[in-house]
């Protein structure tokens, strides 16, 4: 079971953030113990620079600390929903740096290996296993355009350049691609 | 019904996988605030893609992060909504008027204590006694350059040295800073005729930035400049808040 999704873990961290809405740092600090490194890894892979990440990973927690009251335990899990307040944060900051995209040849701190990202996941918890099943279905050039958005939060026009494929025929690919995930996970 | 169900677990699918941008993102981040289906549709796609958030390699932070991440929140004071938020700005305020300073809205911050503190309550004198210092022991290829960031009437300023092997600028000041959390301080590098580009967000006493991308090398006459911005900085990419601090670089002897 992977420890960061099981019942027990989501419940610590769903009750950390209900008490970081009530005003309690010492949650907020519990919480960045427990999800800093995963949400740095995040940050690190859209941004492809050390310090702006950390920079992303910081504003990140003062979102969290302004917005805890927001989050509903009954609607999202609490791991997805510090994941979204950083990767918006990462895109955001990308943009606010002048740039959609961080495609920089030099990146090379834990450069990205897709291929390794996606042999963890059919190691993980049950349900990684089942999105690599599905994502596994898909076709090759199709699947690696879902994943190059996700990864490393790209536009559809930055997905296209990458993969050197008109944009329409990536948002095709994409839109497609998810219906037939949200299709395999429901069977 | 079943078509507008559809559209909306299109866009909730897009937005979770990052790929909603812009207005549409906007619009769409206001829907899931007030409509039920949406929000839902939205936890639903994050929880089936979380796995590829897990997959990735957890990289532990830099041990100075959360330390400046308290001293954000200390600036802010208590957490509090937007209302008692600006009613505790107000608390900072300094009596005394300055000719300088823009609006009302960001006067507080001007005259914020933490900011000045932040910055040090340092003459500009004492600034360039730094400089010579810093400079002096350190051996350079290439011009060095730098920048005394001062304002009119400001009790403090901050030093920027360029570094050309490095080809980036450090910015310090004495003292960590506070901030307010609903407001940041964005760097920006000026060079003559041209927009000003955003180095990032000032958010430590001592921090490293580098030249902005397609920069190899300091431009001639350039200014570094400090505006106030939204918090996480300019939401377009220019500085849309006032400039409190700003200098040009001027070039030091090497011997």
């Amino acid at each position: 079971m992977n420890p960061r999704s099981d019942d027990g873990t989501q419940a610590r961290e769903a009750g950390l953030i209900e008490a970081v809405a009530a005003g309690d740092r010492s949650s907020l600090r519990q919480l960045y113990d427990a999800a800093a490194p995963q949400l740095l890894a995040v940050a690190l892979r859209i941004v492809q620079d050390r310090s702006h990440a950390e920079d992303v990973l910081q504003a990140s927690f003062l979102a969290i600390w302004r917005h805890a009251g927001r989050f509903d335990r009954q609607r999202g899990a609490p791991r997805a929903w510090l994941v979204r307040i950083v990767r918006n944060q990462a895109i955001d900051s990308l943009r606010r740096r002048g740039r959609e995209t961080a495609l920089d040849p030099a990146f090379d701190e834990t450069r990205p290996d897709p291929g390794a990202d996606l042999e963890r996941l059919a190691m993980a918890g049950e349900d990684a296993r089942a999105l690599r099943r599905c994502l596994d279905e898909l076709e090759a050039r199709p699947r690696e355009s879902l994943l190059l958005a996700y990864w490393q939060g790209l536009t559809y026009e930055a997905v296209a350049t990458q993969m050197a494929t008109p944009v329409g025929t990536v948002k095709s690919w994409i839109r497609r691609s998810l219906a037939r995930l949200r299709d395999c996970l429901e069977r | 019904m079943a078509n507008e169900r559809d559209s909306i677990d299109e866009r909730a699918a897009e937005y979770a996988l990052g790929t909603l941008r812009g207005d549409e993102r906007a619009r769409f981040e206001r829907l899931i605030e007030s409509d039920a289906v949406a929000a839902d549709a939205v936890a639903h796609w994050e929880r089936r893609l979380q796995p590829l958030a897990d997959a990735l390699t957890s990289i532990e932070p830099d041990p100075a992060r959360w330390p400046a991440i308290e001293r954000a929140l200390d600036g802010a004071g208590r957490r509090a909504d937007a209302t008692t938020r600006k009613r505790g700005l107000g608390a900072f305020l300094f009596a005394r008027p300055l000719g300088a300073v823009p609006s009302v809205a960001t006067a507080g911050l001007w005259y914020c204590v933490g900011f000045w503190r932040a910055l040090g309550i340092v003459g500009i004198a004492a600034a360039i006694v730094l400089a010579v210092f810093t400079l002096g022991s350190k051996p350079a290829s290439g011009p060095s350059y730098v920048a005394v960031l001062e304002a009119e009437n400001a009790p403090a300023a901050l030093l920027a040295e360029y570094d050309p092997n490095s080809r980036s600028i450090a910015l310090s000041a004495l003292g960590p800073p506070e901030f307010i959390s609903d407001q940041s301080f964005e760097l920006w590098l000026i060079a003559p005729g041209e927009a000003p580009e955003s180095m990032g967000l000032v958010v430590d006493r001592s921090q490293r930035f580098a030249l902005p991308r397609g920069r190899d090398d300091l431009p001639d006459g350039a200014v570094l400049a400090i505006s106030v911005e939204p918090a996480g900085g300019s939401p377009t990419g220019q500085p849309t808040g006032p400039v409190i601090l700003q200098g040009a670089f001027h070039p030091i002897e090497q011997n």
